[in-house]
């Protein structure tokens, strides 16, 4: 494989001037960054081809893009009062009007994606603190618990066909479906999304296998002539 | 492979779900004896017929209870622990 853990940088200079970093940031050492809502930044551009990448199969480490999750039995009903909209069975995604996901992962617990056009603003506004939010609703932190990997293109489905037991090709998996499965051995939440036209899997797992994750995902895109991708493809106004 | 039809997520392997044990009652935490207790914490039904199981969806975190064939290994439903608690107030 071509980024062994051997050849990456003991030292990589941006990162010791952010406040946070991704579980992956050695492999994007010497990659332009876009910075995010988070303080810290996400891949810019990997190189001029990204844009052809990403529509065949595209990966990419958004874990730096501020998201969060809120759980309780009044979760549904705060959610809804801050403007979101909610889907109203478990495991569907919905968007709301400035590209925030929302992901119903079970009748009390939702989690928040922050938009890739305004780079997690959104979410950075939304309360951290339990004494902040109702009571049982209860702020969850998966912004630092959980790693938040993308994978773009016309050939995710045939992708995660090689990683996930779970039918996820198009016509059983639709827009919005989301499914908490294991791949390739790891737990996962894997939502399918439309990503500036392009048909995406966002996967988030936990934070400690997220350098494991990525390199699996830059392995099973090999096939398919994809590999990682920088964040500015993804933004609409880039096309 | 096994499936199992998870209430939350629908059909997945089972190598995705965790055992977590026999539903069982309680012994009254203010009136049963020792020997209720002993009964509870030590022993485990061991014969045929139809198990109520606790099982754990590592995934998505979530806890259901399948009953399920002790001989055939047949899973026979599967529901959220709700119904546990409204079969309990009824």
């Amino acid at each position: 494989m071509k980024d062994s853990r051997a050849s990456l940088p003991l030292q990589v200079e941006w990162a010791d001037r952010e406040a946070a970093r991704s579980g992956n940031y050695r492999r994007q050492s010497g990659l332009s960054r876009r910075p995010t809502a988070s303080m810290a930044s996400v891949v810019g551009v990997v190189d001029h081809e990204d844009r052809q990448r990403a529509a065949r199969a595209g990966v990419i480490d958004l874990t730096m893009v501020p998201h969060t999750g809120y759980r309780g039995t009044a979760a549904a009903d705060w959610l809804a009062a801050q403007g979101y909209p909610l889907p109203l069975v478990p495991n569907q995604a919905s968007t709301s009007a400035n590209g925030d996901r929302i992901l119903r992962l079970s009748m009390r617990e939702f989690w928040l994606l922050g938009s890739l056009d305004d780079l997690g603003q959104t979410i950075t506004t939304l309360p951290t603190r339990m004494t902040d939010t109702p009571a049982n609703c209860y702020p969850l932190f998966c912004g630092d618990s959980h790693a938040w990997l993308l994978l773009t293109g016309e050939h995710i489905a045939d992708v995660m066909a090689k990683l996930c037991a779970v039918d996820l090709r198009e016509a059983q998996f639709p827009e919005g479906s989301i499914a908490q499965t294991s791949v390739a051995r790891v737990g996962a939440i894997v939502v399918r999304q439309q990503v500036n036209g392009l048909p995406a899997f966002a996967i988030l797992c936990d934070v400690n296998s997220s350098d494991y994750m990525w390199t699996v995902l830059v392995d099973a895109v090999q096939e398919f002539d994809g590999g990682p991708i920088g964040i500015d493809c993804l933004r609409s106004g880039n096309d | 492979m096994k499936i199992m039809p998870c209430p939350l997520n629908g059909p997945r392997n089972i190598n995705e779900f965790v055992y977590g044990g026999e539903v069982s009652e309680l012994p009254d935490v203010a009136t049963a004896p020792d020997s209720d207790w002993a009964e509870h914490t030590f022993y485990a039904y061991n014969g045929t017929g139809i198990a109520r199981e606790w099982w754990y969806h590592v995934a998505s975190g979530y806890w259901f209870v399948a009953e399920r064939h002790r001989v055939t290994d047949e899973i026979i439903r599967t529901y959220d622990p709700a119904v546990l608690a409204e079969e309990k107030a009824q």
